[in-house]
């Protein structure tokens, strides 16, 4: 059994946003993540290690910026470098502060990848905007996670990022590795296609329940399309905590009865790779 | 390298201030083998209609002396990319070959690094090379030879580089010439573009080349809502500029005007002899002449 990474998980959610309402959430039940409760739970269920996601949003377009700086997570990162690794979380519409802020959360911190939510920017991940960003983590030879499928509903968000958008970035930094998160719902077979097309584009399958994978994304990975050699190399498993959970989530991958090679890859052969933790 | 200031004697020349040239072309035998032949031919011999024995090339040495004619210190010499390499009707001059005559004779040239947005990394890669190595003391672009508004998206990497490396990036604003009939270019450098490129990124330097023609007036007023937006004055003969432009060279936008070249479209002599005759207030042609560029450029 290879090493399972959780690769994607929300440090600390932002219950300021109306998601809470429209779901009946309590917010005072939200709680940023407890490092040593969620080892613990690593532990019980075999997993390494996990990516700490120091996320940006707002509070719907325009709205307060919600940020967890890089520096609220790296000691966390920095105190158990065995179980966590870093992604810097960015705010794309802040320019050359932007790439600043990149620099010193990969070549300061060491974090290993940069993570974007689009939805709550209101600006396409194709528009010049991005390019700079594209380009500084070309230099710094990290992937950028973008969120490219649906937005998040009745929360002042709308959809800016469809996994097609990433097609023309793709094609321009054959360097860069690009990778779409939470799987580009309803988008899935439009972000299959996309991984299938370039070498540098990936897939982090997290924020749905394993048990509603769809079929272009099995498919996918488990390379039954008549075109697709590579597919079982290229999706990463994620949580998304708090957005999934760990137990269900691995125990919803186990019941898709992948062929145990393809699943040690989804479940971390691929994240090691790809995110270069063993660097 | 220090500049020279007041009281140094240039060759010939007698004009009280020392211009800046922020844009030469390398016109040696050298860098004419680099150049397409149809527009060498077409472009600079029947369109310009530049001396025929230039066509042979202009050396070094008797570029300075042109230079010394028109009272000129310093040249910034183009490492040129004109469009995507590749193609019989495109080049790139090598920034080396630039870096070589700035070595040669690093008292009177500067080198600028070309920009193919095409080249992506590679390119940005490149840039900073010329800058950190070569010690190429700002970016060129011409956009349309890439068919790419100045506020398109693969420009953006090279923008940011220019930020992060402290040098200004000149680009042709305005329209273009044909260079030869069979490689038609649009003319897609309006100057309200690079409105957008400054709000975009308020710390980069941008110097609007060509004067915008024959869009002046857009320019001007690019250049006077931002701070960093600059209009550098070439490529059209002194005597020719629009009167709103010459007034802003001398009242309200003296410190948002660099002069140029763009030898040998232009000779020195000839361009240095017409801004006199222009009449400028002492303060104002000393900033245009000089003052800014080395404030831009940081000479």
């Amino acid at each position: 059994m290879a090493k399972i990474i959780d690769v994607s998980v929300n440090f600390r959610p932002h219950t300021e946003v109306k998601f809470y309402d429209y779901m009946g959430i309590r917010r005072d039940a939200a709680h940023p993540l407890d490092p040593k409760a969620y080892i613990s739970e690593m532990d019980r269920l075999g997993v390494a290690k996990a990516g700490l996601v120091a996320n940006v949003s707002a509070n719907g377009i325009g709205g307060e910026v919600l940020m967890t700086h890089v520096d609220e997570v790296a000691p966390v990162v920095k105190a158990h470098p065995d179980r966590f690794f870093g992604w810097v979380g960015i705010n794309p519409l802040k320019g050359m502060e932007t790439l600043r802020y990149i620099d010193y959360g990969i070549k300061t911190l060491g974090f290993k990848g940069v993570h974007v939510y689009p939805h709550w920017f209101g600006v396409p991940v194709d528009d010049r905007i991005y390019y700079p960003i594209y380009a500084k983590c070309c230099e710094l030879g990290v992937p950028i996670a973008l969120q490219v499928g649906t937005n998040t509903p009745r929360s002042g968000a709308k959809c800016v990022a469809r996994p097609i958008l990433l097609d023309d970035v793709a094609f321009h930094f054959p360097e860069l590795k690009l990778v779409g998160l939470h799987i580009g719902w309803p988008w899935t077979h439009e972000m299959t296609m996309l991984a299938r097309n370039y070498e540098n584009v990936y897939i982090i399958a997290d924020a749905h329940p394993p048990r509603e994978w769809e079929k272009p994304l099995l498919d996918y990975i488990t390379q039954k399309e008549w075109i697709n050699k590579d597919g079982s190399y290229k999706v990463m498993w994620g949580t998304d905590w708090p957005v999934q959970m760990l137990e269900p989530s691995l125990k919803e991958v186990d019941e898709l009865n992948f062929p145990p090679e393809i699943k040690d890859r989804l479940l971390g052969e691929n994240a090691i790779r790809i995110m270069g933790l063993d660097r | 390298m220090d500049l020279h200031e007041e009281g140094i004697t240039m060759g010939e020349s007698s004009y009280d201030v020392k211009a800046i040239d922020y844009g030469a072309n390398l016109f040696t035998a050298e860098a004419n083998r680099i150049r397409p032949k149809e527009q060498l031919r077409q472009f600079y011999t029947q369109k310009i209609g530049i001396e025929s024995r230039m066509m042979e090339g202009v050396s070094i040495e008797e570029m300075i002396e042109r230079m010394d004619r028109g009272g000129f210190e310093i040249s910034l010499l183009i490492s040129t990319k004109a469009g995507p390499s590749g193609t019989p009707y495109t080049y790139h001059m090598p920034y080396q070959m630039v870096a070589d005559v700035v070595n040669k004779y690093p008292h009177r040239f500067r080198g600028l690094a070309g920009i193919d947005p095409t080249m992506g990394m590679k390119g940005v890669r490149e840039l900073e090379y010329g800058v950190k190595n070569l010690g190429f003391v700002g970016a060129h672009l011409y956009p349309h030879w890439f068919g790419l508004a100045p506020d398109h998206a693969k420009y953006y990497p090279f923008y940011a580089k220019c930020i992060e490396l402290d040098v200004p990036i000149e680009m042709q604003i305005g329209h273009c010439l044909l260079y030869t009939p069979d490689y038609p270019l649009r003319s897609v450098g309006r100057p309200i573009t690079l409105d957008t490129v400054a709000c975009d990124f308020p710390e980069l330097k941008l110097i609007g080349i060509h004067m915008g023609y024959p869009w002046t007036e857009e320019m001007i007023s690019v250049s006077y809502k931002h701070p960093n937006v600059y209009i550098g004055a070439d490529a059209y003969a002194p005597r020719h500029w629009q009167e709103s432009f010459v007034n802003y060279v001398n009242t309200w936008g003296q410190d948002k005007v660099l002069f140029g070249s763009d030898f040998p479209l232009l000779d020195f002599e000839r361009i240095r002899r017409e801004v006199e005759e222009l009449g400028l207030r002492p303060d104002a042609k000393r900033k245009f002449l000089r003052d800014n560029a080395k404030k831009v450029f940081k000479l």
